[in-house]
């Protein structure tokens, strides 16, 4: 054998070695969030991270794109009447993960379940016919939801509203692989998602994608893990134990320094209010009317200093319908505070450079000598169970749009709702979302939601001080590609994203 | 340098060129094409995204301008090998992201592209090229094309230029070896040791030819300096020839006018005539033989002069005998001074080969077309054996001084008069040689010269001798005027005096050398037309180039060597006296237009 035999073997070699694909596990994608209560149950939760977990495990009738376009998932064809108020929706041959076939009455139990449990998209569903008589009797043929065969269901509306599709596609409205409704509060075992929950145990949930789907990325997550930490996130981040910081504030030279890590950004939760919530509680209208009147959000915006802000006046994020110009909204009189002395508690999260430059504007332009404010530093977490359990005397939020329509923001002012820690119970305004919701010509509408808008702002247990967001959208290098979420990343669902496949 | 290296270097000239041209190529082309790409990103981009952006950034269309740029991107992978990414911001706040979501790093190339919208915000393209896979796949090229380059280059290498090396090695080395050897006489067994490095046909061929050539070379350096010798020899025979044929003709005419018997002038003149002949002799030489013209000739004349010459130097003892057989005349073609050397040593065989008495007897037969000679002795005679190699040059046998040349130039002389010899040989009874050979018509006639009284006769020789000859042949007293001119300066002078003449007033005797590089006898004749009135006589009558260009010129030639031979009448309209010259011998006269 002569040389050029060895040159031919080496070759070969390095050529079956170059062929040869290795095995690898596949990236795990790790999603941290605050330390939270995370409710596995669609219907039950409050917080937008037990939202963004929900959405991977649970999947409706409807879905959103990242963009908030209403798109089928797990509907076929569907057909309307002529009053629009009768949809008849035919199912595409699915199963839950453990297998079992997704089926018409699946979708009913799914839909009465979440009237009998008091999930917070029942108050804006509640047109469906007999949606409060059956949350009073219990009696499914009381509910205008009928299975028409295994894969066929029809909805009847009390009255025709332009958001019902749009309302099928919010996470919420979720499908259980339910059987009957004898334990409602119990969920059985299958989830309706591309991602199935293979263990949940201190802290940590871990999910596994378990099937194909049609808008999965090239290369989806295969495996994702949620997981609560009250440890600051970018330190996380630069710790590489979490993969995102999409919803987090990051100074301009953490994000650098992260940028080095190949780390990227995407725009994110661009619909995000910050505001105030005054508990009527600890702060009477009269000082809320004092405090709502010190406060301008232009000032704000000039002081915080950075172009993503925006003013706030309303409630509807700008570019929305609805959204509120300075001139639409009713002027808050010139006064003077000369109650009786309070004293409440500012909740902030002193980790977030926004809230605490919030914190300074409010302090300086509140100072009242009967007004006495203290603030209360907390982790975002904390800060959210007090928000979420209407136990904060005062606190810095923010929100973002469940879905691409300015009712989504509204509905949260419903008095029966639960998720409204807005502290504002006022049929006027419960009156102006229904007619908002029935109403189909575009300009009327625009008009109710500006109309609510300014009957929830009379209460002044909410001050708008901006839009925009100090969310950085940034998302490790194990991630590709990520489809912008403007809704923030808690709509946004995981199988669209790409990651790299080393 | 050698044709291979040669050819090497250039080759790698042309590769290390082609490869950097490549290289360069290459490079131009990915760059052109990078930056026409990012232009054409660019106006993709921009020229749908502003439209959607002119109305104004609101909730919905950042949505718009999202998807707009993810489709577009979407679209741009579709349909370009290059990724793209891209970022849109306004007023400094990411709205829109397209593509994949880190940068491509240092691959890549940037473009960014800013508007100020008609509602006063700022609208920002950030674009990013992943230049990686095009930049790979030059280099890949590049790879491709130089391993490609480099694999041609490696096996014209190998292939071609060893087979280069195989033909030009070999011939290289035989080029050194023959610029080493210049001089030096190499043999070629020594040549063809040095040279077996090829394997190719046509290279052993060459070098076969070679081979053969270098050998015809050897042998023709040994024949040419052979020939050089023998050359010189002629040279200076012709030389001798010439310069002794003035006096030996001046000394013949002397002998003429002896007031001595006839038989003692015959005897005289044909002592003389042996003395021509030993200066021919001097001709003999091997080579000398090509160049010598051969003519009629009376072979029984050569023979009669042999053998009245051999008589006297034959002992007593030995008695010699000539038969006739009436024969007195036998005409051939041929060179009178070989046949007599060869008559010479055949008879001075046959006088040596007899010890005690003995008898040697010369026969001559003569019929239609053939000739007869036959030599016969009583001597020792000659072993059976060897008379097979009596004809081979060197051969000798019986003789202790015997140089082995006689037999066979006997043998070359006859066969070159077509003819063939025989030797008949017993030992103790006498050997027999046979010379046959076919004969020619009768021999030309000596012309005879007729000269008027009335005539003037101008003799032009440089040889003063001969000018005397001219004398004994036309006496003062003969009533003939002659003019004796020494040099062509003096003739053209005496021409130029005495202008042409009348026709038939004057006979001209005119030699052909007359030592001038401008100018010789015919051309002289043929200058003043003397064609007819003149007669050249030269002691090149032997010589082709004269013979040809006497005849073109229509000029009758005498050789020097027949002057005192040649028949002068000088004539009288009133008095018929004839003033004749000795008796004439039919050879050496001819005629510039003979056969």
């Amino acid at each position: 054998m002569d040389a050029r035999f060895f040159r031919a073997l080496l070759c070969g070699a390095i050529l079956s070695f170059g062929c040869t694909k290795k095995e690898k596990e596949p990236l795990e994608l790790k999603i941290h969030h605050p330390k939270v209560d995370i409710k596995l149950d669609p219907h039950a939760m409050e917080d937008a991270y037990s939202m963004m977990i929900n959405s991977q495990l649970y999947r409706g009738l409807f879905r959103y794109n990242p963009t908030g376009d209403v798109l089928v998932d797990l509907v076929d064809t569907w057909t309307e009447s002529a009053d629009r108020t009768s949809y008849k929706f035919k199912l595409k041959p699915a199963t839950f993960s453990n297998g079992d076939r997704i089926t018409a009455k699946n979708v009913q139990l799914s839909f009465a379940r979440l009237f009998l449990v008091g999930a917070a998209i029942g108050a804006d569903i509640d047109y469906i016919k007999g949606a409060k008589t059956f949350a009073k009797t219990k009696n499914l043929n009381d509910l205008g939801i009928k299975v028409i065969s295994d894969d066929e269901v029809e909805f009847m509306l009390s009255f025709p509203s332009v958001l019902f599709i749009k309302h099928m596609a919010v996470s919420d409205c979720a499908i259980f692989n339910l059987k009957s409704l004898s334990n409602p509060k119990e969920l059985p075992d299958g989830f309706s998602g591309p991602y199935k929950l293979e263990s949940s145990e201190n802290n940590r949930l871990k999910l596994t994608k378990w099937r194909k789907d049609p808008f999965d990325s090239i290369n989806p997550p295969e495996k994702i893990i949620f997981f609560g930490s009250s440890e600051n996130p970018v330190e996380l981040a630069m710790k590489d134990e979490t993969d995102t910081l999409d919803n987090d504030p990051v100074s301009s030279k953490d994000q650098a320094a992260l940028e080095a890590k190949s780390w990227g950004a995407v725009p994110t939760v661009l619909t995000s209010e910050t505001y105030i919530v005054l508990n009527p509680k600890y702060v009477d209208l009269a000082a809320r009317k004092y405090l709502a009147s010190k406060v301008s959000s232009e000032d704000l915006i000039r002081e915080v200093a950075h172009p993503i802000f925006k003013p706030a006046y309303g409630f509807i994020p700008k570019g929305f319908p609805g959204e509120m110009e300075k001139s639409d909204v009713n002027p808050v009189e010139k006064t003077s505070y000369s109650g009786k002395s309070i004293s409440f508690k500012l909740d902030y999260d002193p980790d977030v450079e926004l809230e605490v430059k919030i914190i300074k504007y409010l302090t300086r332009v509140w100072t009242h000598d009967k007004i006495s404010i203290t603030l209360n530093p907390m982790s975002k977490a904390e800060k959210l169970r007090r928000l979420f359990g209407k136990i904060s005397e005062s606190v810095v939020a923010r929100k973002g749009m469940d879905y691409p329509d300015g009712i989504s923001v509204l509905t949260y002012f419903r008095a029966n709702y639960d998720a409204n820690y807005f502290h504002i119970s006022d049929p006027a305004v419960d009156k102006k979302i229904d007619e908002a919701m029935r109403e189909f010509d575009t300009q009327k509408r625009i008009s109710l939601y500006k109309e609510t808008q300014n009957l929830a702002l009379r209460h002044h247990t909410t001050i708008p001080l901006m839009f925009g967001t100090d969310a950085s959208g940034l998302w490790s290098q194990k991630v590709k590609r990520i489809p912008s979420h403007p809704m923030g990343y808690h709509t946004m669902l995981f199988e669209t994203i790409e990651m790299r496949a080393d | 340098m050698k044709l291979a290296t040669r050819l090497q270097s250039q080759m790698n000239f042309v590769f290390v060129v082609t490869a950097a041209l490549g290289f360069l190529v290459l490079s131009l082309n990915t760059y052109f094409s990078v930056t026409q790409i990012k232009d054409k990103a660019i106006n993709l981009i921009t020229s749908h995204l502003k439209e959607i952006a002119t109305a104004g950034i609101t909730a919905q269309s950042m949505a718009d301008i999202d998807r707009e740029a993810a489709r577009l991107t979407e679209a741009w992978r579709a349909t370009q090998d290059i990724d793209m990414r891209s970022d849109i911001y306004v007023d400094g706040q990411l709205i829109a992201h397209s593509g994949q979501l880190q940068k491509f790093g240092l691959l890549s190339s940037f473009a960014n592209e800013k508007f100020a919208l008609p509602s006063n915000q700022n609208l920002e393209i950030h674009i990013e090229l992943d230049l990686a896979g095009v930049i790979f796949s030059s280099i890949l090229l590049s790879t491709t094309f130089f391993i490609f380059l480099s694999g041609c280059y490696l096996l014209i290498r190998s292939k071609l230029f060893k087979t280069i090396r195989e033909i030009t090695s070999p011939i290289e080395n035989r080029a050194t070896w023959l610029s080493n050897s210049y001089g030096q006489s190499p043999g070629p067994d020594e040549y063809h040791a040095q040279f077996e490095s090829s394997n190719i046909e046509e290279v052993k061929n060459l070098d076969a030819s070679l081979l053969s050539f270098i050998s015809q070379i050897k042998i023709l350096e040994e024949s040419a300096a052979k020939q050089s010798f023998d050359l010189g020899r002629l040279k200076m025979a012709e030389h001798l020839a010439h310069n002794i044929k003035g006096p030996l003709a001046s000394l013949q005419m002397r002998i003429s006018v002896l007031d001595i018997s006839e038989e003692q002038k015959f005897r005289l003149i044909e002592g003389v005539n042996n003395v021509l002949m030993s200066s021919q002799a001097l001709l003999t030489a091997r080579k000398v033989r090509a160049v010598e013209t051969a003519h009629d000739v009376d072979i029984h004349l050569i023979l009669s002069r042999t053998i009245t010459d051999f008589k006297e130097r034959l002992p007593e003892r030995v008695q010699l005998a000539f038969l006739h057989n009436d024969v007195s005349q036998i005409p051939i073609k041929g060179i009178s001074t070989e046949i007599e050397s060869m008559f010479r040593n055949i008879l001075d065989n046959a006088g040596e080969s007899i010890s005690a008495k003995g008898k040697i007897e010369v026969s001559v037969q003569l019929t239609k077309n053939q000739a007869a000679i036959s030599i016969k002795d009583t001597g020792c005679g000659i072993p059976k054996d060897r008379l097979p190699l009596l004809m081979k040059e060197g051969a000798t046998f019986g003789k202790p001084n015997g140089t082995g040349l006689g037999l066979s130039h006997a043998l070359s002389t006859i066969q070159t008069l077509g003819g063939k010899i025989e030797i008949d040989s017993e030992i103790g009874s006498g050997t027999t040689v046979k010379l046959e050979f076919p004969v020619t018509a009768k021999a030309s006639e000596l012309p005879s010269i007729e000269i008027d009284k009335t005539q003037t006769v101008v003799i032009l020789d440089d040889d003063p001798l001969i000018h005397q000859c001219w004398q004994l042949k036309i006496p003062e007293d003969s009533g003939v005027k002659r003019v004796n001119l020494y040099s062509a300066q003096e003739f053209e002078l005496w021409m130029a005096q005495h202008g042409p003449g009348d026709f038939g007033s004057r006979v001209y005797f005119m030699d052909y050398d007359l030592k001038t590089d401008h100018t010789n006898g015919i051309d002289l004749i043929a200058r003043y037309d003397l064609a007819l009135e003149a007669r050249l006589i030269t002691g090149m009558a032997d010589s082709d180039p004269v013979i040809s260009e006497a005849r073109r010129n229509r000029i009758r030639l005498i050789s020097k060597s027949n002057l005192a031979n040649m028949q002068i009448s000088i004539l009288n309209r009133s008095d018929d006296a004839q003033i004749s010259g000795h008796r004439g011998s039919n050879e050496g006269s001819t005629y510039a237009n003979r056969n």
